[in-house]
């Protein structure tokens, strides 16, 4: 009763304009939020798109629609989280109803309506909160700092491609190679020293296709740090790095062991003369280095000389055993082959003999010529 | 009774653990080249410190090392040898603080050439690890070889040039077709400094962080783990707060690199991504003292300090100075440096 009470209190006897434009504001307001509930695909009417009907269509035609229905729900998903674009049904509502009516006043004009619909959406982008502002200017602040740094970027890089081939040639053609191998894939490595980096990043930016190289670290680590004596260091050298498959390098000749001992005492020799010697170690110690058998020390080749003779010396002597016994266990075998076959003709005989001198053996037989 | 007695015999006790069960690769099986395995042991009695590094420097050379090397100290380097020859270890690397001058010596194993370095001056992993808010050092960095990179050395010398190489060859070698990206973790750095002829060597782990991305929503793609909504109105704030690409956009142009294959689940192919180092395991010093034909033995072909030995580089410069014929190296600008 109360409740009754209270309602019919809510609605004026007299009803004044003011009144009735606050009703009336009310009640929209309310039918607002009871279509802001309703999802758009629900409420709005589907104008836009007519059924589409896809089983009669030939093949290219169905992949052609695909990819419009992948570009549509990609559009889609992007549109939905774009800030800026209307998303409650409320606005697209009303969107479509100003469409409505610019499209019956002027119909073929295209164009125009498309600059009605970019107004609406202006519009609705000035209707719209205060956090899609804020949004707008924080991007809007970005690019230009980023513009800023990209111009920088392509000025260093203009003014370091002039100066390029004036680079000091005091650079080995082995760290140049290098260089080149590894274009492809080296990884980064930074510090967070601004300047420095962006320098020498722009300097190497022309060598390399994909990757950028740094060259940057050196001033960082060194102990003294001198600010003004930051050169751009032209030397790096990385790990062993492997591109193609197989890289043969030309197989070197394998020499005999003799020939060895004696190109080995020759090196000595060349070794105890200063000049020539202190080339010719320094060249044994980096191909030692990097992994290369080098044989120049004569007393190690004449042990292994030593062990190879020892070992072929077995080698004969074994071979020597196994014939021995190999003959050896042939005439074994002959012999007691012919053994058994002489035993054999003689048991034949035997057993003849033995038959003849059954008959003659009876008991009480007189005719016996033998005693 | 007789098996005791055998083992107060064995002289030579070094023993290495294997991983139970797996047999190291000897030869690499994407580039067919031989794998280079490290022995790091110590000679001689070492302070605490240099023990330590003597233990930073193993796990740096993981996985081709012998992690839990045990050495006695009736072992000689012979015995060493013998070990190393059926085990394929290729470098020795070994500490030893003679007259409290902690020096290190890189040497190629069968007969190769050593390298003899003082180190100047050192910083053990733990020291790094406590002078950085937020160290990171997991096991499986330790999984790969690191890489290496080396810088200054093109200057020259032949000594230069020898501990390229050597440094080089320690670490095995990277077929680029085919290497996974995501297994390049580490990285050494080697400085060469020609005024005050020292090496910098540095030992850092990778990381890349995709260029772009919030910090928020790359750590929930990597970790899938729900954030904290309680301040927030609506999840749009979430994504859109802060959402710039990283508090330290500084070094972006410079430092990204865009990938040619997917690493992990944020870095993706064709996207930029941002090397970031933080540095592990120790910092060292050093500088080439002496480098010797053989293991640690044969002709010093290299001496920094004897002035009065035919190889020394003041000699050498002056013997270039006069001659000016030997296209090799350039010595002037390390010998106009120590000159002056």
């Amino acid at each position: 009763m109360g409740k009754k009470r209270a309602v019919g209190a809510d609605e004026p006897t007299t009803t004044s304009p003011l009144d009735l434009k606050t009703l009336i504001r009310e009640y929209s307001l309310f039918f607002d939020q009871l279509v802001e509930l309703i999802p758009a695909r629900f409420f709005l009417p589907n104008s836009s798109d007519d059924k589409p009907w896809f089983p009669g269509l030939s093949k290219s035609q169905k992949k052609k629609v695909k990819a419009q229905t992948r570009e549509n729900i990609l559009k889609s998903r992007r549109d939905r989280l774009d800030p800026t674009r209307p998303t409650s049904t409320l606005d697209l509502l009303k969107k479509s109803l100003d469409e409505e009516r610019d499209s019956s006043s002027d119909e073929e004009d295209d164009e125009d309506e498309a600059i009605e619909e970019e107004e609406e959406e202006e519009e609705e982008d000035e209707k719209e909160v205060a956090k899609a502002q804020s949004v707008a200017l924080s991007t809007d602040e970005r690019p230009v700092t980023y513009e800023e740094l990209r111009e920088r970027l392509r000025r260093r890089i203009v003014e370091l491609s002039a100066g390029r081939n004036t680079r000091p040639e005091s650079r080995l053609k082995q760290e140049r190679k290098k260089e080149m191998k590894n274009k492809k894939k080296v990884k980064v490595q930074t510090k967070r020293n601004q300047e420095n980096n962006k320098e020498k990043e722009d300097a190497s930016a022309g060598n390399t296709g994909k990757r950028k190289r740094d060259d940057g670290n050196d001033e960082n680590f060194s102990k003294n740090k001198k600010k003004n004596n930051v050169r751009e260091p032209t030397d790096i050298t990385f790990g062993q790095v492997r591109i193609d498959g197989k890289e043969n390098k030309k197989r070197k000749k394998k020499l005999s062991k003799e020939k060895e001992l004696e190109r080995a005492k020759r090196l000595e020799e060349v070794k105890k003369d200063p000049e020539k010697g202190k080339k010719v170690s320094w060249k044994a110690a980096v191909s030692k280095a990097a992994g290369e058998k080098v044989h120049d020390d004569p007393k190690l080749l004449k042990q292994s000389i030593k062990r190879e003779k020892k070992r072929q010396e077995k080698n004969k002597q074994k071979w020597r055993e196994r014939k021995e016994t190999v003959a050896k266990a042939k005439a074994e075998k002959q012999s007691k082959r012919s053994e058994n076959i002489k035993e054999r003709i003689h048991q034949k005989k035997m057993r003849k003999i033995e038959k003849r001198e059954k008959k003659l053996m009876r008991p009480g037989f007189e005719g016996r010529k033998e005693a | 009774m007789a098996r005791w007695r055998d083992r107060r015999r064995q002289r030579a006790v070094v023993k290495t653990q294997v991983a139970k069960n797996k047999k190291q690769p000897g030869v690499d099986q994407v580039t067919g080249g031989k794998i280079p395995k490290s022995f790091v042991f110590a000679r001689g009695k070492l302070p605490g410190p240099l023990k330590q590094l003597e233990l930073d420097l193993r796990k740096l050379m993981l996985p081709y090392t012998a992690l839990k090397l045990k050495e006695k100290k009736r072992n000689n380097l012979k015995d060493f040898l013998n070990v190393a020859g059926p085990m394929g270890v290729t470098h020795f690397l070994m500490i030893s603080n003679p007259k409290s001058i902690p020096y290190l010596r890189v040497a190629r194993t069968p007969q190769g050439p050593t390298l003899t370095f003082q180190i100047k001056e050192y910083a053990l992993a733990a020291d790094i690890a406590k002078s950085q808010p937020k160290y990171r050092c997991t096991p499986e960095l330790f999984k790969n070889s690191p890489l290496i990179v080396l810088s200054g050395f093109g200057g020259g010398g032949q000594h230069l040039k020898l501990t390229t190489i050597m440094f080089q060859n320690i670490f095995p070698a990277i077929d680029i077709n085919s290497v996974k990206l995501s297994s390049c973790q580490r990285i050494v750095l080697l400085n060469y400094n020609a005024e005050e002829r020292l090496i910098d060597f540095r030992h850092y782990s990778i990381r890349l962080q995709p260029v772009g991305v919030s910090k928020r929503i790359r750590r929930i793609v990597q970790t899938h783990q729900v954030p904290d909504l309680r301040n927030l109105q609506d999840v749009s704030e979430f994504l859109t707060k802060a959402g710039y690409g990283s508090e330290s956009e500084g070094d972006d142009e410079a430092a990204t690199v865009s990938l040619p294959t997917d690493v992990d689940r944020v870095n993706k192919a064709s996207n930029k991504s941002a090397v970031r180092l933080q540095e592990i395991g120790p910092r060292l010093t050093l500088r080439l003292v002496k480098v010797e034909e053989g293991l640690c033995s044969g002709n010093v072909i290299f001496d920094e300090f004897d002035t009065s030995s035919v190889y020394s580089v003041e000699k050498e410069t002056d013997r270039e100075a006069a001659e000016d014929s030997e296209k090799e190296t350039s010595e002037d600008e390390p010998a106009d440096s120590a000159e002056d």
